[in-house]
């Protein structure tokens, strides 16, 4: 049998590396393997610091470069946020009224460097800390921290977002609207073109459909973004949009539940 | 990482290869044999990195074996073709080396 000590160490261990997205069967076999090393030398009278020094996370430093990741969570991360920069930046392009000043450039570079590294540490430290070490699930607290994590994120992104476009400090350049729409349409391509290349279907659907409202209200209404006619199509082809998303995850749920 | 932890490191590795060559063994058996002879500033837990390192690289082979007193299951290591050769060619570059620092410090009371 192994010390209370020895047992918490390795569950902890493995939450640590679940928390990395450290390859299932190195996992396990790395587990057993200390496991079997912490009992035999327990048996001969060393302790747990002897084998690993004590600490998890300085432990799992030393290992976790020889470990191969299996779900790359740190790239699906970063994939996130290109495609959040994306959400944000393609339809106001092509509706024409993106501002290219100075706040918006801090936000949008504040948004890709530090967002994914932000997002990962809290969310590794709520699966660290919070996870249940018996049945390997997050707690309670861990998913109403989640939650709430969650909702504080996205107000400092549209907040940011408010502020970057009530202050801009300084404004590079002024585009017509053709010339933003173009660019928009542009990038909407390098998204499409990227997500299909990637086999990422949903987020090809999802920027399109984000971008939908604009590009109709500009097809069949054209000129100012803040004209009624404009709003008026904007906001229906969004609603439509949303109706359509919002049953596109229900039934992909429903069909992962009946899976 | 200074300068000795880094030759620690390195030759921590054509340690464990050479300890694998003798005979098919398992982690805490390493370590044991390690400090049986009386390998320098080396904790229990360091050599798993070494393994695993060895093991992507191919030069080692691994089985897991059920234990008959139902405890964990044991990975045994054996050393493979290239990690043979990858051991000649350590041992020689080991013994230049020695060779070489021994001619340099000018023998072991000028290193003190």
């Amino acid at each position: 049998m192994l010390s209370e000590k020895s047992e918490k160490f390795l569950k902890k261990f493995r939450i640590e590396m679940m928390a990395r997205g450290k390859d299932d069967e190195y996992r396990d076999n790395l587990e057993e393997e200390l496991r079997d090393h912490l009992m035999l030398a327990e048996q001969n009278g060393e302790d747990l610091e002897s084998v690993t020094g004590g600490s998890v996370k300085n432990y799992m430093k030393t290992l976790s470069i020889e470990l191969p990741e299996t779900n790359h969570l740190r790239r699906k991360i970063l994939l996130i946020f290109i495609f959040l920069v994306g959400m944000f930046t393609i339809p106001s392009l092509i509706g024409g009224d993106f501002d290219y000043t100075l706040s918006m450039f801090i936000y949008y570079v504040s948004l890709t460097l530090f967002g994914p590294f932000l997002f990962y540490l809290v969310i590794k430290f709520i699966f660290i800390h919070f996870t249940d070490l018996e049945t390997e699930k997050i707690s309670t607290a861990g998913i109403v921290l989640c939650g709430l994590y969650g909702v504080i994120y996205m107000a400092l992104l549209v907040g940011g977002l408010y502020l970057a476009d009530r202050y801009p400090i300084y404004e590079f350049m002024t585009l017509s609207s053709k010339s933003n729409m173009i660019a928009g349409l542009f990038l909407l391509g390098i998204f499409v073109f990227g997500t299909v290349v990637m086999g990422r279907w949903f987020y090809t659907f999802l920027i399109i459909a984000l971008s939908l409202p604009e590009l109709s209200a500009k097809i069949f209404v054209g000129g100012d973004p803040k004209d009624e006619n404009y709003i008026i199509v904007s906001a229906i082809v969004l609603f439509v949009v949303s109706a359509v998303v919002m049953t596109v995850l229900f039934f992909y749920s429903k069909k992962e539940v009946d899976d | 990482m200074s300068v000795s932890d880094q030759i620690m490191k390195g030759l921590l590795d054509g340690a464990i290869l050479a300890l694998i060559a003798e005979d098919e063994t398992y982690g805490y058996q390493i370590a044991e044999k390690l400090k049986e002879k009386a390998f320098p500033d080396i904790s229990e837990g360091s050599i798993y990195p070494v393994l695993l390192r060895l093991s992507k690289k191919g030069y080692v082979e691994t089985r897991m074996v059920k234990s008959d007193s139902g405890g964990p299951k044991r990975k045994y290591y054996s050393i493979s073709t290239s990690g043979k050769e990858e051991l000649r060619s350590f041992k020689d570059k080991w013994f230049k080396l020695n060779q070489g620092m021994s001619n340099l410090f000018g023998g072991d009371e000028n290193v003190k």
